[in-house]
């Protein structure tokens, strides 16, 4: 690049002042922005959201689903979408509270299981080409089937220690706050800044290059989905602690809810272009919408349409700000 | 058959083959039709469920079909969906339907006199859905999974919103037609296998239907051959939209109302006649005789598993395993370019 002068063009390469801010700000800046707004309009609503026990109260819900938008992500990353992480966090959620307190020993084998069977999934994915669409919302019906014949009805005990460790929540600081922390600097730091993490993401946007390089594409793709695995069981986790029972369907609007969260975090469907700061910040957005239309008193059969319909705006956002770029460039 | 014989003779170089050539060479081309094994599978499953509970292979086929014309009828809408391509996938059909059913349950109010006009609002109401889907995956550019998904929720949060208000009745006469039989014959089973062939005359003999498939295996090779790659993929939804009306309305008949879940279990169905079916899931290739006989798999299949008394979630891990298991023996979609 620097060897080859710009002779034809008469605007220097030098990146100019909206560059350099684009760059600095990047893709998690809007949602980042977009979440502390709801949040300030819930804090103008009741000034009791900002005290430490509000700030509990309000984002620990939201604590399952970010886990979820990022094992979204690191699908979408892939390049894939996947239509079964709700019913494997509802899986993961009846084995803590059926199979996990009576024989601690199967509930972890079962556990490790269900995330060998997601690597399997992703090696089904990656070598036989087939789209992760179908694939994934076949083995949604699975894992939801197997979550059923443990437990038909909702029910079950989750143990105490992962009650009381979820619910930690130390006097100063939130404990939402610093799982969010932990959770978003140790993903982004491993996802944007390692090696293995520049290959991940490449497997996703350029499988030639990442190949060419001497890597193996189709073992970061099956990383990616032990990843999501690892992260949906996180998720599982959460709403375990949190709800105290198992239910099979506890998780299944965390399918879209998930999906939007990442797109909403400027990540996109063509693969590695995905950002773990705007995928957190993707899935507050879309969890505060939900509380905030609660707060107004929406109905929740409104919520989900609602849900939906960020999605859909911030796509035909995305397009119209696209377009505008491709009709700027042209002339 | 004593032509057969003489060309045998006449034949030296086939004749290492074992049995006669023209025969082995019609059985294999019925063998290799990607919709033979749908047609096994049925067979089977139809043997098992009279070898298992006894019942009779008449009336098991029959009821088979009956309940299997609805999945044909959106399973089709959702077939022309994957065949355009580019990723495309009907989501929304399971709500689609329940909209539909609704709606077309409050026009007809139990009056025979409506039908007409209940159908064809539910036909409307799933057209006007799928061109919703169609603007926003083609004129937009969103992925179908998102746009489709996204008119999905918004149609059931207007049917969670629509229904609580309305008690809508099927009109009798409608109602008894998809469930009246001729001798041993139901009439319903019937419409289902003249739209299923109708349909396939479209997609293999008309020029839209070639359209459809050409787009799904080459867009711009179909574009140079004077088909719009966006529109016929448009009409694709369009299509999906007002077949999901169809059978939403049809199956409200059949069950006597409409209701909340109605629609909710053709949703992955749908997806899996159509892979059962031999048709491509990467686009370009629809089979609609397979899908025929991919629907009455699946739906004797929940027949046995009722039989057996299998609990609902093996049914739902039965159906799941099986979509990824004929896909992941399917000929790999990409090893065709």
């Amino acid at each position: 690049m620097t060897t080859t002068p710009p002779i034809t063009r008469e605007r220097s390469t030098a990146p100019t002042a909206r560059e350099r801010l684009s760059g600095l700000f990047g893709p998690w800046f809007l949602p980042s922005v977009a979440a502390l707004i709801i949040f300030g309009i819930m804090v103008a609503l009741r000034p009791l959201v900002a005290s430490p026990t509000g700030l509990n109260l309000v984002l620990a819900p939201l604590i399952p689903l970010v886990f979820a938008v990022l094992a979204q992500m690191f699908v979408i990353a892939a390049g894939d979408i996947d239509l079964g992480i709700g019913s494997f966090i509802g899986l993961a959620n009846v084995v803590i509270a059926v199979i996990l307190p009576s024989n601690p020993a199967a509930g972890i084998l079962f556990l490790v299981v269900m995330v060998a069977a997601y690597a399997a999934m992703g090696v089904l994915i990656a070598v036989r080409g087939l789209p992760s669409i179908v694939v994934t919302l076949g083995m949604s019906f699975v894992w939801l089937g197997i979550a059923i014949l443990i437990l038909p009805t909702p029910g079950g005990v989750v143990p105490e220690g992962i009650v009381s460790f979820v619910r930690f929540n130390p006097p100063v600081v939130p404990g939402v706050i610093i799982v969010l922390t932990i959770v978003t600097v140790v993903t982004a730091l491993f996802l944007h800044r390692s090696k293995y993490g520049a290959v991940l993401r490449g497997s996703g946007s350029n499988a030639e290059g990442v190949r060419r390089a001497g890597w193996s594409v189709i073992r970061a793709k099956v990383s990616l989905y032990v990843l999501a695995a690892i992260f949906g069981l996180l998720s599982g986790l959460y709403l375990s602690g949190q709800t105290g029972g198992g239910d099979p369907y506890i998780a299944q609007s965390y399918v879209l809810l998930s999906i939007a969260g990442v797109i909403v975090g400027g990540g996109s469907f063509k693969g590695g272009e995905v950002s773990v700061v705007g995928a957190v910040a993707g899935g507050l957005v879309v969890g505060l919408i939900g509380s905030l239309l609660q707060f107004i008193g929406v109905q929740s059969s409104f919520q989900a349409a609602a849900q939906g319909l960020v999605l859909v705006l911030v796509l035909v956002l995305r397009a119209l700000v696209n377009w505008i770029r491709k009709v700027r460039r042209t002339l | 058959m004593t032509d057969l014989d003489t060309r045998l003779k006449t034949s030296p170089a086939e004749s290492t083959k074992p049995g006669r050539p023209t025969l082995g060479a019609a059985v294999l081309t019925v063998l290799k039709h990607p919709a033979t094994p749908a047609f096994i599978g049925m067979i089977a499953i139809w043997l098992a469920i009279g070898i298992i509970a006894g019942r009779g292979l008449v009336e098991t086929i029959s009821a088979g079909i009956i309940i299997a014309t609805f999945l044909v009828i959106v399973g089709i809408g959702q077939l022309f969906v994957i065949t355009v391509g580019n990723g495309g996938i009907d989501l929304s059909v399971s709500y689609v339907m329940t909209l539909s059913a609704f709606l077309a349950c409050q026009i007809m109010a139990g009056e025979n006199s409506n039908i007409v006009a209940g159908i064809l609002v539910a036909v409307v109401a799933g057209l006007a859905a799928g061109a919703v889907s169609a603007v926003l995956i083609e004129f937009v550019g969103m992925p179908p999974l998102v746009g489709t998904l996204a008119v999905g929720f918004g149609l059931q949060t207007i049917t969670l919103v629509y229904s609580g208000s309305v008690v809508g009745v099927a009109a009798p006469a409608l109602s008894q037609f998809t469930t009246a039989q001729i001798g041993p014959i139901p009439i319903f089973g019937i419409v289902g296998v003249v739209i299923a062939v109708a349909f396939a005359i479209i997609l293999k003999r008309t020029s839209y239907g070639r359209r459809v498939e050409a787009v799904g295996q080459k867009p711009v090779a179909a574009s140079f051959a004077n088909a719009r790659p966006a529109l016929i993929r448009a009409s694709a939804y369009v299509l999906s939209g007002g077949m999901a009306g169809l059978a939403g309305v049809l199956l409200a008949a059949y069950s006597g109302g409409p209701s909340l879940g109605l629609g909710s279990s053709y949703q992955l169905a749908s997806i899996a006649v159509v892979v059962l079916g031999g048709s491509l899931i990467a686009g370009g290739r629809g089979i609609i005789s397979g899908l025929w006989a991919g629907a009455v798999l699946l739906t004797l299949l929940t027949t046995l598993a009722n039989i057996t008394r299998l609990s609902g979630g093996w049914q739902f891990i039965i159906q799941g395993a099986l979509i990824v298991i004929v896909l992941a023996l399917a000929r790999n979609p990409m090893a065709r370019r």
